[in-house]
């Protein structure tokens, strides 16, 4: 109960802090920008209208989620170090764990605030120019969450271990091969001989599978999506980021407050 | 009855490896020590003796390289060890986006307070702190002296029987460090322990009960301030002014005096020269007012434990 107390202690102040960030409000006033060049966009294209802003809104949701993630997220701990405000903090009966927990929760629900802010935003756009809300763009919103949530745990991961700009490094590194780790699924499988194959493997289990938690395509084309298509992504996104969590606790358990 | 260690550090090591060549760079080298409960402890030396070291090994910030620290008796890397500290760092700096309030608000949710307690806490801590009417301002706005005060505010929001001050007297204008050393007495009438370390010799010999002078890493010395202060350093004469020039004899003898409208004080570090000064007194009608022990001020008791440690 005790340690309940003290990681919703550190997530509220995270959640303030990120709130109250200007780079938030930035990034949230550009994907508005963007939803609104997509609607110019749509207007000049061959094509339905409402599927061009659907196709090109969730894209944008995404990656504006995923600067905030990195940008804001690699200097979650390694700034409060930098900066010492850590240091009273951590005078006080609490775990490391705690802390890196509750740096998570805030920090993640601040992002996901955003992120279901600029859907709403889209979700309005798509009204008015007469496009539906789907339950196809609803599940394909819900898994992107996923994608941001785990690219914030890596930023933070980083951040407990080594500086900002190695942290952003790294964790643009991995969001760019788990875009991409299904390509190294499909060349694994059309190259099962390859003198690479085992490295690859490693990487394809490793590298988180982005690829997993995109159903743009779906939602755009209105493909019907399974209980599994979410289900199992849902799994794959809380088993990945406790262990990003996991291995960001350890990593903090010992560090010295320089 | 001997008091109960507060802090008790056993054989405390830490080396820091830096640069690209991971030279090794010994911080505090086997430190033992203990502070009593109830007591004002100084931990005194230059920049870079090892002072905050020490201070971020107690309270595990940093993990000692060997040797153990404790505090109630509790391990200092077991975080059970902080529930009864308050801590101030040696640079104020807290979360600039959140108010003094809101501050409070989270140092005491660390300790569990519960919302009714904390908020009475916060209030009285603010009175107390002079910053009563500038609750719901944002910290951005504080100048350095007032994040020092918000600092020791946070640092007793959970009357905490052990209060660590890292240089709480750095950077204060003197209506400030006044004000913080009546504070550092108060907290020792209610029998808090306070350990804090200062490079200000003349403010920590005012405060403190025991010293303890650390230099590049070792403990020089450590004992009751009156322990430390007791060494005689020579003899000091007060002598009445006369036709008789004082200043010359003294320039003469290489003894040091300052002169007011009545008497000379002059310093004399022998006892051989005490005699000489008593001759002169008889054959040049010198009237000594008095002459006396000299007893060592703090700085001089430090530079002396340094030399000697440099010896």
């Amino acid at each position: 109960m005790e340690s309940l107390t003290r990681i919703s202690a550190v997530a509220q102040t995270t959640f303030r802090e990120t709130i109250r960030n200007k780079i938030l409000h930035n990034m949230l006033g550009f994907a508005v920008v963007m939803f609104g060049l997509s609607w110019v966009i749509s207007a000049w294209s061959v094509g339905e209208p409402e599927k061009i802003i659907a196709d090109i809104g969730l894209t944008i949701t995404v990656l504006v989620g995923v600067i905030i993630a990195i940008f804001a997220g690699v200097v979650l701990v390694h700034g409060e170090v930098d900066r010492k405000t850590i240091l009273p903090i951590l005078a006080k009966p609490l775990h490391r764990w705690e802390y890196v927990l509750g740096k998570y929760i805030g920090f993640s629900s601040a992002v996901l605030l955003v992120y279901i802010g600029m859907n709403v935003i889209l979700i309005l756009f798509l009204s008015v120019v007469g496009g539906g809300v789907s339950s196809g763009l609803l599940k394909a919103m819900y898994l992107s969450i996923w994608e941001v949530e785990l690219v914030v745990a890596l930023a933070l991961m980083f951040s407990s271990i080594t500086t900002p700009w190695l942290s952003a490094l790294n964790t643009i590194i991995l969001f760019i091969a788990g875009r991409f780790s299904y390509d190294i699924k499909f060349f694994l499988g059309a190259h099962p001989g390859n003198a690479f194959a085992p490295v690859l493997k490693i990487i394809y289990v490793l590298v988180p599978n982005l690829s997993y938690f995109n159903l743009r395509h779906e939602a755009v084309h209105a493909i019907p999506v399974s209980a599994q298509m979410l289900i199992y992504p849902t799994l794959y996104g809380i088993i990945y980021c406790s262990l990003v969590l996991l291995i960001a606790s350890l990593a903090f358990r010992t560090k010295d407050l320089a | 009855m001997s008091a109960k260690p507060v802090i008790k550090t056993d054989g405390l090591s830490k080396q820091y490896r830096l640069g690209l060549t991971l030279k090794p760079v010994d911080a505090v080298t086997d430190l033992n020590l203990e502070v009593n409960e109830g007591e004002i402890f100084a931990f005194i030396g230059l920049n870079g003796a090892g002072k905050t070291t020490t201070i971020k090994l107690l309270l595990d910030h940093a993990r000692p390289t060997k040797g153990k620290a404790f505090l109630f008796g509790f391990d200092a890397t077991d975080p059970h060890a902080r529930e009864r500290i308050g801590y101030l760092p040696d640079l104020p700096h807290f979360y600039q986006f959140l108010t003094a309030n809101e501050l409070l608000d989270y140092s005491g949710k660390l300790f569990c307070l519960s919302k009714t307690k904390l908020a009475k806490r916060s209030g009285e801590l603010l009175e107390t702190v002079g910053l009563g009417d500038r609750g719901n301002e944002r910290l951005r706005g504080f100048s350095r002296g007032m994040l020092q005060r918000l600092g020791f505010a946070q640092a007793l929001i959970n009357h905490p029987d052990l209060v660590i001050l890292d240089e709480p007297l750095g950077g204060l204008d003197p209506i400030g460090r006044v004000e913080l050393m009546n504070l550092i007495t108060d907290l020792k009438s209610k029998n808090t322990t306070v350990f804090f370390s200062s490079h200000i010799l003349e403010d920590a010999q005012k405060v403190a009960d025991r010293i303890g002078i650390i230099h590049k890493g070792h403990l020089l010395a450590c004992g009751k301030k009156s322990e430390l202060l007791q060494t005689k350093a020579g003899w000091e004469a007060e002598i009445a002014i006369n036709e008789f020039d004082l200043s010359g004899l003294c320039k003469k003898n290489n003894w040091q005096y300052q002169t007011n409208e009545e008497c000379y004080t002059v310093t004399i570090s022998d006892d051989e020269d005490v005699q000489k000064l008593y001759k002169l007194a008889s054959e040049k009608k010198i009237n000594i007012i008095s002459l006396h022990h000299r007893q060592l001020n703090l700085e001089e008791a430090f530079l002396k434990e340094l030399d000697r440690w440099k010896a």
